[in-house]
């Protein structure tokens, strides 16, 4: 839905207010655990930017590591090269059913609409991202994919799908979903998970969750895959002692989310249970693109907690769909013009009020804001901005340059000015007027 | 040349052009978090308690395999899984329990050891070394840990740490935080117990180890 629609929609506002004051209210206490958040996220902001400074070399001592565990890894430039390499998995082992835990990086890749494409069941285990699934729409948040949507709209849509009682409560509608997956769990040949982490030093994954479907994704199948994003990488295990915490603390408000699991391989000889195979791809898809850019090569230490969207007053009106794009908000709008394009998505560089709350509650210190108008310096350097648009900041910098130009013309011309081509403020809001004398003429002309 | 050197290629050249400097690092020594007088049994309890975990703390094993007995009766828990040959010996004569694969997935409760307790957070730590393997600590309506003060470590930094030695270079292939029951907020925010993971844990922790 377009922007200037969504916007001025008062039930999604409405929707999606409730659900942020919930989160701020949980935030609010998850913060309190710390004496000293600043230097939590100052050590944080460290460790993931050592990472990101070498990010060759831990991949490749990720990639050593885990290989000697057992694991093979797999590297894609983008997604058609993931997508194969699922697809040959899948049909070495002749599955039908794959069940997955929530990963934003497949997104990215579409991989549900692959794998349906090849006649295989991919299964959305997540209770928001099964949500989106049935509904045939796409996660509206990286953390609370169906926070669009009111404990109404899912009972209906469970009404709808799997005739439930109307007005089911959430309640009623989890332990429904419970049992139905239960089955899939135990009968999908291959399991796929994203990574929250990768650990360098002893070459293993990381994932972070609450309901325990990610568990039971790299329980049940006999084959795992895990697809990654380069830029997830940790120098090491023990750094998860901060970043688990920290994570929750801004994703959720937890104290630690309730499963954070390492994944260094495949079942161990002499273990009881676990896949007998275990894949990593580790996806670039122009992350490397966004890593030659000195300033915002910085966007990639973010370690996906959604706290910026929270904060952004852009999101909690536009809505995430609006995007158009995987990664939604602010660190969305940084990264989305490299990931998919300058000409096609530099303006969500330009939706941005620059008040900097994105930058203040990161806990990882990427200055969003900041990268924003990097990005927008950039797009016109590259000649991404319309010829209109350069004429008109030309002049803008023509008059604006010395005040004698400024006070060359009366208000009553400079308003007329203003009318000429479209309000830039848009539809719902009018141009200040301008006084007759300039506040400059004024000035100088007191008594 | 491969994708792999392709794309490791790009990411070198690209460091070696900005050759940014190195951060200075920040203080890993000073507390961040909220300190307590507590000790660390009473701690890990307070902090487990605040995400719905239960915790019961039995003086020895012998007296957890009869509160676990108690348990079962008011929780109605019929089909136990227990895979653990130390638990097992315990419970044998006093709580029926079953460790056969075919019965796995018919199974209501389960029953097992863990690595630490990490009482900052209320977690239990639990890998795939044991007996219990990966699917037991996730898969029951309700999970019982039976531990002992030894395994209580203050941070999840220390935990880890701890891990690494025990296992000197050879890590188990998962190793879980766990930080109480199951549970999902996908809906509006709504807070439901025991999404697909266990919708009751129970901690037993014994004073004396075993």
């Amino acid at each position: 839905m377009a922007a200037d629609k969504i916007a001025f929609d008062k039930k999604h506002r409405a929707t999606i207010r409730f659900n942020i004051s919930r989160y701020d209210q949980a935030v609010d206490r998850g913060k309190k655990r710390y004496s000293n958040l600043e230097l939590a996220k100052e050590r944080g902001s460290f460790i993931k930017e050592k990472a990101i400074n070498n990010l060759h070399e831990y991949l490749l001592q990720f990639e050593k590591n885990i290989t000697a565990n057992g694991a093979e890894v797999i590297w894609a430039e983008n997604g058609d090269e993931a997508i194969s390499a699922v697809q040959k998995i899948l049909q070495q082992n002749q599955a039908k059913l794959l069940v997955k835990s929530k990963s934003m990086t497949t997104e990215e890749i579409d991989l549900n609409e692959h794998v349906e494409h090849l006649g295989i069941e991919s299964l959305e285990t997540d209770l928001g991202e099964y949500i989106v699934q049935i509904a045939g729409e796409k996660p509206y948040h990286i953390v609370t994919p169906a926070m669009h949507k009111s404990k109404e709209d899912i009972a209906e849509l469970f009404h709808e799908k799997f005739d439930t009682p109307e007005k089911s409560t959430p309640e009623f509608l989890t332990a429904y979903v419970r049992k139905l997956l239960r089955n899939k769990f135990v009968n999908a040949d291959i399991g796929v998970t994203g990574s929250n982490f990768l650990i360098a030093d002893i070459g293993g994954i990381a994932l972070t969750e609450n309901e325990g479907n990610a568990m039971m994704t790299f329980s049940f199948p006999k084959v795992h895959i895990a697809i990654a994003g380069i830029e997830k990488i940790v120098p090491s295990l023990k750094d998860l002692g901060l970043l688990w915490p920290l994570l929750a603390a801004h994703g959720t408000g937890q104290q630690v989310t309730v499963y954070n699991s390492i994944v260094t391989g495949p079942k161990k000889t002499g273990e009881t249970d676990g896949p007998e195979k275990m894949y990593v791809i580790l996806l670039d898809n122009n992350r490397s693109e966004l890593y030659r850019h000195d300033e915002q090569y910085l966007a990639l230490k973010c370690i996906r907690c959604g706290a910026c969207l929270n904060a952004c007053p852009i999101y909690k009106n536009v809505g995430g769909y609006t995007y158009a794009a995987t990664y939604s908000g602010p660190i969305g709008s940084v990264i989305t013009p490299f990931l998919k394009g300058f000409s096609d998505y530099n303006h969500l560089s330009s939706a941005c009020s620059v008040c900097g709350k994105c930058t203040e509650v990161c806990p990882v210190k990427i200055p969003l804001h900041n990268l924003l108008l990097f990005n927008r310096r950039d797009a016109v350097k590259q000649g991404n901005g319309t010829f209109a648009w350069n004429m008109g900041m030309k002049a803008f910098e023509y008059a604006f340059s010395k005040r004698s130009r400024l006070d060359a013309v009366g208000g009553n011309l400079k308003n007329k000015l203003g009318l000429l081509g479209k309000n830039a403020l848009g539809d719902q809001k009018e141009l200040p007027k301008f006084a007759e004398k300039s506040f400059s003429q004024q000035w100088k002309s007191k008594p | 040349m491969s994708s792999r050197e392709n794309i490791l290629g790009r990411l070198k050249k690209a460091a070696e052009k900005r050759n940014a400097p190195t951060a200075a690092q920040p203080d890993f020594e000073a507390p961040i978090y909220l300190q307590t007088d507590k000790s660390l049994a009473d701690w890990f309890q307070e902090n487990l308690e605040l995400v719905a975990g239960k915790v019961l703390r039995p003086k020895n094993l012998q007296e957890a395999v009869a509160l676990i007995k108690q348990l079962a009766a008011e929780e109605n828990l019929e089909r136990i899984f227990c895979s653990d040959p130390v638990l097992q010996q315990a419970l044998k004569g006093q709580v029926a329990f079953q460790n056969d694969a075919e019965d796995f997935i018919q199974l209501q409760a389960g029953i097992t050891p863990c690595e630490f307790l990490v009482a900052h957070l209320g977690s239990v730590m639990v890998s795939s070394a044991g007996a219990s393997g990966r699917r037991l600590h996730v898969f029951p309506e309700t999970h019982l840990v039976v531990a002992h003060k030894n395994q209580l470590v203050a941070h999840l930094d220390d935990a880890l740490e701890q891990l690494q030695q025990k296992y000197n270079g050879n890590l188990p292939s998962m190793v879980t935080n766990i930080t109480g029951p199951s549970r999902t907020a996908d809906i509006e925010k709504t807070l439901v117990m025991g999404m697909h993971g266990p919708k009751k844990l129970f901690v037993l922790l014994c004073d004396e180890p075993f």
